[in-house]
Order: C-alpha cells, then sequence, then structure tokens
C-alpha cells in the first residue's frame, strides 16, 4: 500500500509563495548590448609608412584616402578682406609660409553600451572612444608632424 | 536546540532595503536607474607637464598627446583641443498610478492618480580639458587645462 503523504498546510505554501510572487517583477528583466561605429577604420599597418619630413600630402592621400576634415586658414577670405581695403592699382601681400599648414584628420569613433535591465532596476553604461589621426603639412605639403590616438584600443 | 533561521541575504541588507523595496512596491509603479558613460580618451598628465610656452611645437604635442579632438587654423595660430569626459546619473521614480490601475477597475483612481509620482534624478559631470595655443611659427604660446573628472564625487 503506497505510503500517503500528508497535504503541506495552507499557510505555509503562502510563506513560501507570497515573497516568491512579490519578488519575480524584481528578478525578470533582460541585458542588453550594443555596438555603433563612425568613420572608415585607420588600417595601423599605413600609419607606420607616414614619416615626418619625407611623406607628401599626395602620398598620405593614396595611403589613408579622404580625409574627414582638412583644417586649414582661410587665406583667400583674409585677402579679400585687405583688398577691400586697399585702394590703388597694385598691391604686393607677403604672407607667412605658415599660413598655408594644413591639417588632416581622419576619425573612428566606437560607442559601446551595455544595459541590464532587472524589475525597477536599470544600470547603463556607455563608452566613447575614437581612434583618431592628424597629419600636419607644411606649406610644401610635406608631413610635418603626426598626432595618433588608438582610443578604441581601452574599449 | 536550534539556532537562527538561515537566510538568502544577510540580514543587514534585506534591513536597509526592506524600506525602500516596501515603497516601491506599495506604490507599484518606479524604478532606480544608474547610467555612467566616458567619453574620449584619457589625457596624459605626465606628457601634459612636460609642455613648455615658448618652446614646445605642434609636432612635438601631436607626438607627445596624440590626435587632438578639435583643431582651428587661425591667421595668428593654431588652436588644438583634447577632452575626456565622465558622466554620472543616478535617477529614482515612485508612482501609484500603475497599482491604482490594476486594483481600480473602474480606471477612476488611476485618471486622478496618473500623475502623481515622483522623480529624483542626479547627474554629475567631469570633464578634462586641455586647450593649446600655437603661434604661427608653430611653437607653443600658451595652455588651458582643466580636470574636471577629479571633482566628480567616487
Amino acid at each position: 500500500m503506497p505510503a500517503i503523504v500528508p497535504p503541506v498546510p495552507r499557510p505555509q505554501v503562502l510563506r513560501i509563495l507570497a515573497p516568491a510572487m512579490l519578488l519575480l517583477p524584481l528578478i525578470s528583466g533582460c541585458v542588453a548590448v550594443g555596438h555603433s561605429y563612425e568613420g572608415n577604420p585607420i588600417s595601423r599597418d599605413v600609419l607606420d609608412r607616414i614619416e615626418v619630413g619625407r611623406t607628401t600630402r599626395a602620398e598620405v592621400l593614396e595611403l589613408l584616402g579622404a580625409p574627414l576634415a582638412v583644417e586649414r586658414v582661410d587665406v583667400t577670405g583674409l585677402t579679400e578682406r585687405l583688398l577691400a581695403r586697399i585702394e590703388g592699382d597694385e598691391l604686393a601681400l607677403k604672407l607667412d609660409p605658415a599660413l598655408f599648414d594644413e591639417l588632416y584628420i581622419y576619425r573612428r569613433t566606437q560607442t559601446d553600451r551595455f544595459g541590464v535591465f532587472l524589475g525597477v532596476y536599470t544600470r547603463i553604461t556607455s563608452d566613447q572612444r575614437s581612434d583618431r589621426l592628424t597629419i600636419l603639412f607644411d606649406p610644401e605639403g610635406v608631413v610635418l608632424g603626426v598626432g595618433w590616438t588608438p582610443g578604441t584600443d581601452d574599449l | 536546540m536550534s539556532g537562527p533561521r538561515p537566510t538568502l541575504l544577510p540580514r543587514t541588507i534585506l534591513s536597509r532595503a526592506a524600506l525602500p523595496l516596501a515603497l516601491l512596491l506599495l506604490a507599484g509603479g518606479g524604478c532606480v536607474t544608474v547610467e555612467r558613460s566616458t567619453r574620449d580618451a584619457e589625457i596624459d598628465r605626465a606628457a601634459v607637464a612636460s609642455l613648455e610656452e615658448g618652446r614646445t611645437t605642434l609636432p612635438d604635442v601631436l607626438a607627445l598627446l596624440g590626435s587632438p579632438l578639435e583643431v582651428h587654423q587661425h591667421p595668428d595660430g593654431t588652436l588644438v583641443v583634447y577632452r575626456h569626459q565622465h558622466e554620472r546619473s543616478f535617477e529614482w521614480s515612485i508612482g501609484i498610478s500603475e497599482s491604482a490601475r490594476v486594483v481600480d477597475l473602474t480606471q477612476t483612481s488611476a485618471e486622478l492618480l496618473g500623475n502623481l509620482s515622483y522623480r529624483r534624478r542626479s547627474v554629475h559631470i567631469g570633464e578634462d580639458r586641455l586647450v593649446l595655443l600655437f603661434d604661427r611659427a608653430r611653437v607653443l604660446e600658451s595652455i588651458g587645462v582643466a580636470w574636471g573628472t577629479d571633482a566628480l564625487p567616487q
């Protein structure tokens, strides 16, 4: 004859179930991970081939492609403003060669996001880093300086 | 003889968490949100300390500190900017409209209490900033630095 298991008293069931029911909304949740990228990757092998005092603007363009931005002094605007003030037929301008310095800027940005959504608790972390490359050219179009920040290495 | 009943969490944590948890559950609506975000690489403080006005050049700075975040070319010189930013925020809110919606089938109290909620958010943003001004000969003219992330609460 099988043994008869005595039923669990109702208050004891409630004692176990009630806290579990209350905790249920707190322990249900999800985790979200996201990565986003902006800009073209900058090849590190190419960086080794850029030499200060030797590599030219044309070579940089060939190696790295079109930069994200080019920074230069607005010389045209400067001379136009000067010309507007000059009266007469002839004008000789002597411009500082440094005015023709040019900077090429390359950038690749990565953003990592991590979110934990657990019941009433939410924790979100976000890290944005960018690999940045700035190349300074002298007025002759030869590399004068290189700035490289491998920011995404920290991610 | 029986000892103290074992619990899943230490008693101190339970007692500390009990009141906010009970309030949240009673209210039926509420949440806690913690956010942390960082932007851009840290600025090398040792490299910044080695900069010398009237001596360090723009190519030196590019080699020492890497690529700046911003570059502005002006007729009288070049301005470069480095930044590193930390943001921390903590938010908690409590509202009773959700529980009212479940309990009150007529939805009258839910409508009445719909706007009754409390939200508190604190945001701390710290930014390390380095601004360098170079003259037309590409020599460092002046340095502006602010270590804003030092002031952030831990």
